[in-house]
């Protein structure tokens, strides 16, 4: 008997719609209304620095000075470096849930950013961040804001923009980037600007409707839509400063602003520690990870307070609206290596927080030899005879979670329905 | 993919004959071809000479296939393909104690790149991509390398001097700094971006299912499974024989410059003790990386890969199994025309996808999107103005630059070229075209008109209106010059670029700026993205 027919004829089966109302702690909005944010951690993470504590499997290397620790159902690793990570986990720990063992079905960063982002590794389909924004395209003026991080638009390019490592879309909206030039001569003034902003949109307009073929049509119908969208972008720059850099911290607050002001519904941001691929910790494994799980979770503290903070267009607190997902390409293997670095992983974490989900809960695991442990994916109890995770199980159930039929971007897999509240 | 499409179509029923696609025009098709072959728009007089005799477009073609600036613009084709233009490295310009580490990471990216544009400039045949026994240096790339280079200035030829075997791009530390390797992946990454980037042949596209039963823990297990495991083996078993070639660029420290400078002959054996798997191509041994150059040359799948990549550039989609045939011509025409990536290029550029007009036709182009590279270089060749911060090239870099907002791809946080325009591109677009038409009005304002490039016809310092026929005159060649469209001097355009000076003088605009303001317009014009 497994877990799962267990608890078929028990009589917790038949409790167990008050503990998941217990765990959910609040009630979900609306598909509609949820946005969301993607936090990515490029390089490849060590899960067993934070969301894996495995401390009973002999054949992982733990750090000397960890601890496993719990709260509200969420369990973690616990160490003396890192108190803002076990301070978040606590603070946040009834209204996250943490997915271990999570397959990505390969090992290199960028097949597997592909994969973990979108579920294909062609890199031509939309991420998850994309899809659920564009769903929305006509409510906002730029759906889908990449802050930092890998972003893949697919074919819903015009629902996609970033704002550049260097606040470069801060400097196009204002033209200040018009002096970064050794050759500045002088800029337009706004009136000038504005006559001729006027001009190139007419010329948009007329030159989508006098297209001579599809192919021709979509573009330049895609160009006008681009025109607009980037006239609206402008507006914005009055009321939200798009500067970011690679700090979580200054990520964070522009994306807090872009969707308090109903910009966008998803964000992306990245976290990689100073650029490029942070967490890919082929050596010195913990001098890495440690410090950078520490900033991670600041940032994510300083994210989620602004959240908490900050209403929305409609006064609720945007962390009651918005779902935040953390998460890496890969994983790092669970023993050191001859650097005390750690190489790729298949199985990695997430970690998910907002509504609708359910909160209090640590799906999935990892079997003896560190890879996933098979799960109902539809419960999320670990079972024997179930599934691995996919990233893309996860994906469709974030899909599920805003409304979208997963069916028409996940194949193979059934959404991980386990996270939804 | 070229191969499986060809074995695909074997097994469908044969293709219906296409009724006959309808071609753009000549002035389109003109553009296009300029834009790819030499990064500019035509001259006026071009599209003077293909309107009135569209025979002359084949003249003008053949003009175009040998103009100085196809060398760097096959440089810029291939980048997306080998992706090495990217920032950062281990290594930077200040271990070398170089000035500039822009000039300097732009030029480690570009080598392998100007390696393969002197081939297709110099009309020598594909294989020796693969066997040359030169390199492609500047300056920058002379001062920090073991290289004797070529007398003269800018990119050139030369030879390394470090004793590495002759096999083209192979052979280069360009290549190599940009996909570089780890202990335990023992240079299986490099190998598959020799497979992925030679014989459009991505092992990583493959998706991996970890058999359950090995345990990813214990190493001898791991080698063992990649031997004798079928899931493994499918992929290891051809990949893990490359990458022991590529031991001759092993570094045990990867960021010191005398590891990484140059080339290490006495690790080529290191194979035998990280894999042990001996050095082959698909099977054929071999033991030096001379002989998977030679190798490579001789595969099949090389030149279709060649055909395949350079089809899909020319389109910006990528191929389908509704192309087999078109590619088949191709190969022939590439073969016939001695492997020269030039009669490759002619033979697409001839091909009806390459060419349709308004058609919905399935695999048809009758529009595409300049890249993030072609946009600049069409901005330079127009006004003469290339976009520079303290030397950084703004639309070719990304932690300052522009390129990945305006479309373009960096390789690791975007995959891949928009081909289709967005509010980034759109922005960029506009403050290119400021910087460029102010640019080129205040190079233009004190010169004799009979030496201006753009604006000949009009006095600049005076209002347009002092002479209207001038003004005329002047928006139909700017019409001409910017979108390589044909206007009549009272036709609705320039009524439109009227209307738009008039307005921009009654907002305080002095003649010069609304003329500056005028270019910037039709510089972000869709057309001038859309070719």
């Amino acid at each position: 008997m497994n877990r799962r027919s267990f608890l078929g004829g028990s009589a917790l089966a038949m409790a167990l719609p008050s503990l998941l109302l217990a765990r959910r702690g609040q009630a979900a909005p609306a598909d509609g209304e949820l946005r969301f944010v993607f936090v990515f951690a490029a390089g490849g993470w060590d899960t067993t620095r934070v969301f894996a504590p495995v401390f009973d499997n002999p054949d992982v290397d733990m750090e000397g000075l960890a601890e496993p620790a719990s709260e509200g159902g969420i369990s973690w690793v616990d160490h003396p470096e890192r108190p803002r990570v076990s301070a978040f986990m606590r603070g946040n720990a009834h209204r996250m849930v943490v997915v271990n063992g999570i397959l990505v079905r390969a090992i290199a960063h960028e097949i597997c950013t592909m994969l973990a982002l979108t579920g294909g590794s062609s890199g031509l389909d939309p991420d998850w961040a994309t899809i659920l924004a564009h769903a929305q395209a006509d409510r906002y003026t730029l759906p889908h804001l990449v802050v930092g991080g890998p972003s893949f638009s697919g074919e819903m390019v015009t629902s996609v923009a970033r704002t550049g490592s260097s606040s470069q879309l801060a400097g196009l909206l204002s033209g200040d980037i018009l002096q970064w030039n050794d050759r500045y001569i002088g800029s337009p003034s706004a009136p000038v600007e504005s006559a001729v902003d006027r001009f190139v949109r007419r010329r948009a307009v007329a030159r989508a409707g006098s297209s001579h073929s599809p192919v021709d049509q979509a573009l330049a119908s895609t160009f006008a839509a681009a025109t607009q969208a980037a006239q609206g972008l402008k507006d914005y720059q009055y009321i939200m400063d798009f500067s970011a850099g690679t700090s979580l911290s200054d990520q964070a607050r522009v994306a807090v602003d872009a969707l308090r002001l109903g910009l966008c519904r998803s964000v992306t941001l990245g976290f990689a520690g100073g650029g490029g691929l942070g967490w890919d910790s082929h050596a010195d494994n913990d001098a890495t990870q440690s410090p950078l799980f520490e900033q991670l979770f600041i940032g994510l503290g300083e994210l989620m307070g602004l959240l908490d903070a900050t209403p929305g267009e409609d006064g609720v607190s945007l962390a009651d609206r918005t779902v935040v997902v953390v998460m890496s390409e890969m994983a790092r293997t669970p023993q050191l290596n001859a650097t005390l670095g750690k190489d790729h992983w298949p199985y990695t974490s997430m970690m998910l927080l907002g509504p609708g989900l359910a909160h209090g809960r640590v799906l999935g695991g990892y079997d003896g030899g560190f890879g996933g442990a098979p799960v109902d994916l539809a419960s999320g109890d670990l079972y024997e005879g179930g599934s691995l995770i996919s990233a893309e199980a996860v994906g469709a159930a974030l899909l599920e979670l805003a409304g979208i039929d997963p069916g028409d971007w996940v194949s193979g897999t059934e959404p991980l329905r386990g996270i939804l509240g | 993919m070229v191969t499986l499409l060809i074995l695909l179509s074997c097994t469908s029923e044969p293709e219906p004959v296409p009724a006959a696609m309808p071609e753009m025009s000549s002035a389109e098709l003109l553009t296009r071809l300029s834009l790819d072959l030499r990064g500019r728009r035509p001259s006026p007089e071009e599209l003077d000479r293909v309107q009135g005799d569209p025979a002359a477009l084949d003249a003008l073609t053949e003009e175009m296939l040998y103009d100085p600036a196809f060398e760097a613009r096959v440089a810029d084709l291939w980048s997306e393909v080998f992706l090495t233009r990217t920032e950062t490295f281990y290594v930077g310009a200040e271990d070398y104690g170089l000035p500039d580490q822009a000039t300097f990471a732009a030029s480690v990216g570009d080598e392998p790149l100007r390696l393969l544009a002197r081939i297709a400039a110099e009309d020598r045949p594909w294989t020796e991509l693969v066997t040359a026994d030169w390199t492609m240096a500047n300056d920058t790339l002379l001062a920090a390398w073991p290289l004797q280079g070529e007398q003269g200035s800018g990119w050139r030829p030369a030879q390394y001097t470090d004793g590495r075997p002759a096999a083209g791009v192979l052979a280069t530390n360009g290549l190599w700094w940009r996909y570089t390797s780890t202990t335990s992946n023992a240079n299986r990454g490099r190998a598959n971006q020799i497979s992925r980037i030679l014989l459009c042949n991505d092992y990583l596209v493959r998706p991996i299912e970890f058999e359950r039963n090995v345990d990813l823990l214990d190493e001898e297990a791991v080698l063992d499974a990649i031997n004798n495991n079928p899931g493994c083996v499918a992929c290891h078993v051809s990949l893990d024989p490359i990458a022991s070639y590529l031991y001759g660029f092993w570094t045990y420290v990867p960021d010191s410059v005398e590891e990484a400078s140059r080339y290490h002959a006495e690790r080529e054996p290191l194979w035998s003790t990280v894999t042990g798997v001996a050095p082959s191509w698909y099977g054929q041994p071999g033991s030096s990386l001379a002989d998977l150059g030679a190798q490579i040359a001789a595969d099949p799948r090389y030149p279709e890969c060649a055909v395949q990549r350079t089809y899909e550039l020319l389109l910006r989609r990528p191929v389908s199994v509704q192309d087999v045939d078109r590619l088949a011509a191709h190969r022939e025409a590439f073969l016939d025309g001695g492997l020269t990536l030039r009669s490759l290029m002619r033979s697409v550029m001839a091909d009806p996808n390459y060419r349709a007009g308004a058609t919905d036709a399935e695999g048809a182009v009758p529009r595409k999107m300049v890249s993030a590279e072609l946009l600049a270089d069409q901005v330079e060749a127009l006004t003469g103005f290339r976009w520079e911060y303290a030397g950084i090239d703004m639309m070719g870099t990304d932690s300052v630059g522009l390129r990945t907002l305006a479309g373009g791809a960096d390789g690791s946080t975007v995959a891949a070229s928009a081909t289709r325009p967005n509010a980034t591109l759109v922005l960029v677009q506009e403050r290119l075209a400021q910087a460029a038409s102010w640019y080129a009005v205040a190079s233009e304002v004190e010169a004799e008109r009979s030496s201006r490039s753009i604006f000949r016809e009009v006095d600049l310092a005076a209002p347009a209106s002092t002479d209207e026929a001038a003004s005329r005159a002047q928006i139909v060649r700017l019409h001409a010059l910017v979108l390589g469209d044909t206007v009549l001097a009272d036709g609705e355009e320039v009524e439109a670029g009227l209307a738009l000076l008039a307005e921009l003088s009654s907002v305080g605009a002095s003649p010069p700026v609304a003329w500056a303001g005028l270019l910037s317009a039709l510089m972000r014009d869709p057309d001038f993205l859309l070719y």
